[in-house]
């Protein structure tokens, strides 16, 4: 009704209809409106449409879709007991049935046109003819869904899960709103004993020490994205862009960013998406709350990891986790001398989940070899001690140093635009040559620059806070869980909020939607 | 799953687990802290509007304090001050900036009725009701209508939803409004503020108000009973008047050089898509044109329809065969309406069926006054070039304007009623 929310874009967390509509709606229908499992799962499912139908409603069909197969597949799979009747090649073939439906949903509606493109790339190298190039809507959260329901087919395969109580109970699963479109990925074996098996959901009210919990995550989360990770990307998507069109334009004449432009580009995006990632996960767990379920904590101060591999268990933890259960283990892990070979494919698998571009799976690739140069280097005992403070200092900023390098792989290139793929690589290098200062304009150049391309004020302010934010200051998780919350805690909670919703008519998606 | 093949480089969450729960116990089992954080949102949330509603550093609220200078409220506010004053105007211009400099004087003249230039930018269907609606609501019933129409006034992408908006900042206005249109645009106008307008809202209540003034780049001045004058232009030609030193030859070839830049940097800004898609009539515009003509109908209004031209420069250059087959099209369709509703409707697409010069435009669609006065004068069955009388040159006007604006006003004396816009 306000602003920009037409049923053509998804309900944002950030967005009229959702803070004065949805979640007050949700809430009391949730609490006060009926009692017991089957009522809480049943409103939280269709909620959780609503808010995914809110962007298309045409592809709810595909969470139903994942939502039969997987359900009837594991339940007529049945528990991984030796007692059980059922035959280990039955439940193989439900357990393929499964995974092809979802794989294939995602492989058809996120990578069929890289495929092609690829394909005609090859075809036009070989003067073979041309695959027609469909245009195919990425449903949101399908990344996320997808990979939920594979790991709930496969657990109950390998007898880590119990089958679903109920189809109910795997609908909520798999649709609930809070992680719906961004994540954290979670697994049904985290969520089962959230439905049944204590009494959240039997509640007869509110746990209020939980919704409290639920209101500081959610507004912790606001703020990182709508005052910290957006105001960044007021300032910098302009020096993307002027480098991105550059590049579409043949790379003619001098390179648009000059040094210090650069470095604010490249600096500025390692800090917008730290906090608009981390501010999506935080408003998700904050919503779990108020809806009793405690969601997975994504990020552990990724920017003070002192290493590759410790960066990975510190960003995105409910991906990297996966990709460790369900990719780099069954590949073999670190068994049989294979390990830097099964790093590399998990991360270049784990760069391609992020995007149907080349630039993803040359960042997926970038980290691959960071973990394995680390692992060698810890191997031979080459890595610098973080026995001391100084030690871990120089680790630490090092590593950030090598995950910059990885985001201007990452930015580079135009996620909606796969025509641009190649292009993203391209734009990568000029970046790098330009934070090198070896592409044209200098640092006189790029201060005096007037417009877009400006490095304003506000741009430096922003590095600065983001920096000694991401370095000092605890994270989210330890903020939440362990202050002692106070009154008056919760009228500046209201009104940050309120000044939040001040910017909602200026609202940009969370980044990690277009994965 | 078998847990052997583990790694250092993928372990576990281990870090960083959320604390027992005797620290969650800890918070207390009480709904206050969610009562102050609901109660202070909603207290800040109230505020803020507040302050941006009074303050209107967003223009788009109806404030006492700082009134909103865009054209919709701010023309509206001259015709209460008429209706308040016993002069409610009887005939009325209706349409876009295309329309703006149309003079009441020559309707005055032609009519011997008081008359006001209610024309804004972008206006379509959803502003003549609204504004026709308005004025029968507050009794200025007028005698006649006269809506010059756009041929893109129709059009499906509401590009220009900005425009639209400046309807809420009038309450009268936003009360004449249709649904779902203004529920629709309040919302848009709620969903406009921002920390910075809020602050500078607040800055606005504390501050003393500013008279009218004229910047170096403001263009367009609109006086009180609805005229514009477009300032810059009319000095760029005096300009070019100057500099021809009386060739007229000259000043022709120097005019049609920079029409031609204007006219080419429209189409290029434009494009043909964009063209294609506002000369394709939404449903809802065409259905609220339909109610403004039967309102004006039953309430016994004549309304004189035009269908305003483009300079031919940018008809050539932009409309293909397909877009002229549209214009055309419409034309037809609107001409259909007006006569079924007993109105009168005049194609003025074609420059010489009102004698008009391709000369006498500022640009692709704006035609001056020169050449609106000889439109008007063929609308109401005269020559094309019948003098008006008493008419002083825009040029004269604002000169006068300037030195006023300029001149320390005697203190309680009002400033003059001029609003002054920068947007263009």
């Amino acid at each position: 009704m306000f602003g920009d929310d037409s049923p053509a874009e998804s309900m944002l967390f950030n967005s009229f209809v959702f803070v004065f509509a949805f979640l007050p709606l949700a809430f009391f229908l949730f609490w006060y409106a009926g009692r017991g499992v089957t009522w809480r799962l049943s409103l939280l499912t269709a909620a959780s449409y609503v808010f995914y139908s809110w962007w298309d409603w045409r592809f709810t069909s595909l969470m139903l879709i994942v939502s039969t197969v997987d359900y009837w597949a594991a339940h007529l799979m049945g528990p991984a007991d030796p007692s059980a009747v059922r035959h280990p090649l039955y439940r193989k073939l439900l357990l393929v049935l499964s995974l092809t439906v979802s794989l294939g949903l995602l492989a058809f509606f996120k990578y069929f046109g890289f495929f092609t493109q690829v394909t005609n790339q090859i075809l036009d190298f070989v003067h073979g003819g041309q695959l027609p190039v469909l245009a195919i809507v990425l449903p949101v959260g399908i990344s996320f869904f997808t990979f939920e329901s594979i790991s709930y087919t496969i657990d109950v395969y390998r007898g880590v899960a119990k089958p679903a109580h109920s189809y109910l109970d795997y609908a909520c699963f798999i649709s609930v709103f809070p992680r719906l479109v961004a994540g954290p990925i979670i697994r049904y074996s985290d969520i089962l004993h959230q439905f049944r098996e204590d009494d959240r959901f039997n509640r007869r009210r509110p746990d209020w020490n939980q919704v409290n919990i639920g209101l500081v995550f959610f507004v912790f989360g606001m703020a990182k994205k709508i005052l910290v990770a957006d105001r960044i990307a007021d300032e910098v998507n302009p020096l993307w862009a002027a480098m991105h069109t550059w590049v579409q334009q043949g790379c003619v004449g001098t390179a648009p960013l000059g040094l210090a432009q650069s470095w604010v580009a490249v600096l500025g995006y390692t800090f917008q998406i730290y906090f608009d990632f981390s501010g999506y996960s935080d408003m998700a767990v904050g919503l779990g709350h108020l809806f009793a379920l405690k969601l997975p904590q994504n990020f552990n101060s990724p920017y003070k990891a002192t290493d590759p591999s410790d960066f990975w268990r510190r960003w995105h933890i409910s991906l990297s986790t996966y990709l460790r259960d369900y990719l780099y283990i069954p590949l073999g892990g670190n068994r049989g001398g294979k390990q830097k070979r099964n790093l590399m494919i998990t991360m270049l698998l784990g760069g391609l989940w992020h995007g149907a571009a080349w630039q993803f799976i040359v960042w997926g690739g970038w980290h691959g070899l960071l973990l394995a140069v680390t692992h060698v280097l810890r191997g031979r005992n080459w890595l610098l001690s973080n026995a001391s403070a100084a030690g871990r200092w120089i680790n630490r900023q090092v590593t950030f140093a090598l995950v910059i390098v990885g985001w201007v792989l990452f930015r580079s290139g135009d996620v909606k635009d796969t025509k641009s793929a190649t292009e993203g690589i391209v734009g990568a290098k000029h970046m790098f040559l330009s934070l090198l200062g070896a592409n044209g304009t200098g640092i006189d150049e790029a201060t005096k620059t007037e417009g877009s391309l400006r490095v304003s004020v506000t741009i430096l302010v922003l590095i600065v806070f983001g920096w000694l934010w991401v370095n000092f200051m605890p994270n989210s998780f330890e903020i939440g869980y362990r202050v002692k919350l106070r009154k008056w805690h919760a009228a500046l909670g209201g009104v940050a909020l309120a000044v939040c919703v001040l910017y909602f008519g200026t609202k940009m998606d969370f980044l990690y939607f277009r994965f | 799953m078998t847990a052997a093949a583990t790694s250092s480089e993928f372990t576990s969450q281990a870090t960083a687990k959320a604390p027992a729960p005797a620290a969650a116990d800890a918070q207390g089992q009480s709904s206050a802290f969610a009562l102050v954080f609901v109660g202070s949102f909603l207290a800040a949330m109230a505020a803020f509007y507040i302050i941006n509603i009074l303050g209107n550093a967003t223009q788009l609220f109806d404030s006492r304090i700082n009134p909103s200078m865009q054209e919709r409220p701010w023309k509206t506010r001259r015709l209460d001050e008429k209706v308040a004053a016993g002069q409610a105007p009887k005939v009325i211009v209706i349409g876009s900036s295309r329309s703006m400099q149309i003079r009441p004087q020559q309707l005055e003249y032609l009519t011997g009725k008081p008359a006001f230039n209610y024309g804004v930018s972008v206006s379509n269907p959803l502003d003549y009701l609204t504004q026709l609606r308005y004025l029968l609501k507050i009794g200025a019933k007028p005698d006649m209508i006269i809506v010059g129409v756009d041929e893109d006034a129709f059009g499906a992408p509401r590009q220009y939803i900005q425009f639209d908006t400046q309807l809420v900042a009038h309450w009268g206005l936003l009360r004449a409004m249709p649904s779902p249109e203004g529920i629709r645009l309040a919302g848009q106008a709620i969903a406009s503020i921002t920390p910075s307008k809020t602050l500078d809202s607040l800055l606005a209540i504390v501050s003393r108000e500013k008279g009218p003034e004229l910047k170096k780049s403001t263009d367009a001045v609109i006086f009180g009973d609805g005229y514009l004058i477009y300032r810059v232009r009319e000095r760029t030609r005096a300009k070019l008047e100057a500099d021809s030193n009386g060739d007229e030859a000259k000043l022709t070839s120097a005019i049609r050089t920079e029409l031609s830049k204007l006219i080419r940097h429209e189409i290029n800004r434009r494009g043909h898509e964009i063209e294609k898609q506002m000369l394709t009539p939404d449903p809802r515009q065409v259905e609220l044109f339909d109610q403004f003509l039967t309102l004006a109908h039953d309430n016994s209004i004549e309304v004189r329809v035009m269908l305003l031209p483009l300079h031919p420069a940018y008809v050539k250059g932009m409309l293909d065969a397909d877009l002229l087959k549209m214009r055309s099209d419409l034309g037809t369709r609107i001409a259909g309406m007006s006569k079924d509703h007993g109105c009168t409707y005049t194609d003025f697409t074609n420059l010489k069926s009102y004698g008009g010069d391709p000369d006498e435009f500022w640009d692709a669609k704006h035609q001056t006054p020169a050449n609106l006065q000889r439109m008007i004068n063929t609308l109401f069955g005269r020559k094309p070039e019948d003098p008006v009388p008493n008419i002083r040159p825009d040029l004269d006007t604002i000169v006068a304007l300037e030195r006023e604006l300029k001149t320390p006003r005697k203190k309680g004396s009002p400033p003059p009623t001029v609003s002054t816009l920068t947007t263009r």
